[in-house]
């Protein structure tokens, strides 16, 4: 950021300052401003606090280190290459169906082979807060957490579901995946986790088995309206902001916070940008346990 | 002489809002510390109140265990009269030991272990105790900031005149007998 501005400014000054005094001051001026500059604007410059731990991550591919991954669009994170590209898809619909049916809760998907010791619910509570998942001041966000390996298995509840989902309902929803998840069927503990979830909060009784009955139903509408929405806000959010060189501001930016691209990419989320999580908080509530 | 009254002035003004600022800092970190506090309270209030939930369920299935149930009851009182934060840390730390042992029983006892009641309220527990753990760190580390802040110069030098007082972590103190236990198995 200050790189641009100084050299003009530089320039500017140097005609009109022949004198040797003046200049030396000026510049010592100009040298403290800069430095004021980079000073005051470090916390922005600095890189996204994604970018290094990627690398990290990267390096012991599976494991959770201690190092929280980017959140991915669709909200699922399969570290340990869990799911099948349809398992995949099937859960980013049924995590964005939850999202329209619940007006903006957001639930978060994470697998690792391991979490190299680390205690389930510390890891869980770090990723769900890292991501920020639910909306801002409602807090409605949730966050499963699989440990293929460790058989281990934490499903976090945001502060705003603490309610409609007490650790009890929690508990229950981790009982009814378990059969799933001692079987290593983690695409249909994952997604009757997603399903459990949705029933609470929307206060509906527990689904009974992850039956596939309308499931091919509800997404597709709900995707249509989601999509329809989103088509609207961004229609909405570009007319009045025509000059073209600002629209190059947060797209690539939002393009580098990805991690290199999943293997299938569901449709993807309508929002033009993906902004993460919408910074739900939570203080620890939920269940798990081992499997 | 004008000139050096003008930067008196400056000077003055300066001092004026850098110990306004000094002082709201200090106001809020003292806030966030007992916000946090009030969270660990409300979740150590929640625990105490699924304490004899628990122990009437347990007691349906193992109710000659006397020992372990009145253990239990000794460190609920206990913690209910816990005045400050390593007060409290100490009860509640007594009171993890005597639930443990508590729980310990159901092992013997399959039929408790699967009764959706006691199933439900482990979870509670689990859920309650977690949240405490939580509530401890982001306590703490507040604590730790406010602490540091109030023995940092200059807000060392008003900080005692102002009424800010070193805030106690929540921790049993040391030497004391109990630790902080860990969390409940499963």
């Amino acid at each position: 950021m200050p790189e641009p501005d100084a050299p003009p400014a530089d320039k500017a000054k140097k005609p009109p300052n022949p004198h040797p005094v003046r200049r030396a001051a000026g510049q010592t001026l100009m040298v403290i401003g800069a430095g004021l500059l980079l000073h005051s604007c470090r916390p922005a410059c600095r890189p996204a606090p994604g970018a290094p731990p990627r690398a990290a991550a990267a390096a012991q591919a599976g494991a959770f280190a201690g190092v929280v991954p980017p959140l991915e669009p669709g909200f699922v994170v399969d570290k340990a290459g869990a799911f099948s590209p349809a398992e995949h898809a099937a859960l980013t619909n049924e995590i964005a169906a939850l999202e329209a049916a619940t007006g903006g809760g957001q639930m978060g998907v994470a697998v690792f082979t391991t979490l190299s010791g680390v205690p389930a619910a510390d890891a869980a509570l770090r990723i769900a807060r890292a991501w920020g998942l639910g909306r801002a001041g409602v807090d409605d966000g949730a966050l499963l957490l699989i440990a293929t390996e460790d058989r281990e298995v934490r499903l976090e509840i945001g502060l705003g579901w603490e309610g409609a989902i007490p650790d009890a309902r929690a508990g229950d929803a981790i009982r009814a995946i378990t059969p799933d998840l001692k079987a290593g069927d983690w695409g249909a503990a994952a997604l009757g986790a997603v399903r459990q979830v949705r029933a609470a909060a929307l206060g509906e009784p527990a689904p009974k088995r992850p039956a596939p009955e309308k499931k091919g139903e509800t997404p597709i509408g709900a995707w249509g309206l989601f999509s329809l929405l989103a088509g609207f806000l961004l229609w909405a959010g570009t007319e009045p902001d025509p000059p073209p060189g600002r629209s190059s501001g947060p797209a690539p930016r939002s393009a580098g916070d990805l991690p290199s691209p999943p293997p299938f990419r569901p449709p993807p989320r309508p929002s033009g940008g993906f902004r993460g999580g919408g910074g739900g908080r939570f203080g620890g509530g939920g269940a798990g346990g081992r499997f | 002489m004008k000139k050096h009254g003008t930067i008196l002035l400056v000077v003055l003004a300066a001092l004026a809002l850098g110990g306004c600022n000094l002082y709201n800092g200090l106001v809020e970190k003292s806030e966030g510390a007992d916000a946090a506090w009030s969270d660990i309270n409300t979740m150590l209030q929640r625990r105490a109140d699924l304490v004899p939930n628990l122990v009437s369920t347990v007691k349906g299935y193992a109710s000659h265990e006397k020992e372990v149930f009145e253990n239990v009851a000794e460190a609920r009182a206990k913690l209910a009269g816990a005045k400050t934060p390593s007060e409290a840390a100490e009860a509640d730390a007594a009171l993890s030991g005597a639930l443990g042992r508590l729980l310990a029983i159901a092992e013997a006892y399959p039929e408790l272990k699967a009764n959706e009641n006691f199933l439900k309220l482990q979870d509670e527990l689990a859920g309650t105790e977690n949240r405490i753990a939580v509530a401890r760190k982001d306590y703490n580390a507040m604590v730790k900031d406010y602490n540091a802040s109030i023995r940092r110069l200059p807000a060392s030098l008003v900080a005692g005149p102002l009424g800010f007082e070193k805030k106690d972590y929540f921790e049993p103190p040391a030497g004391s007998a109990v630790q902080i236990a860990p969390t409940v198995a499963f």
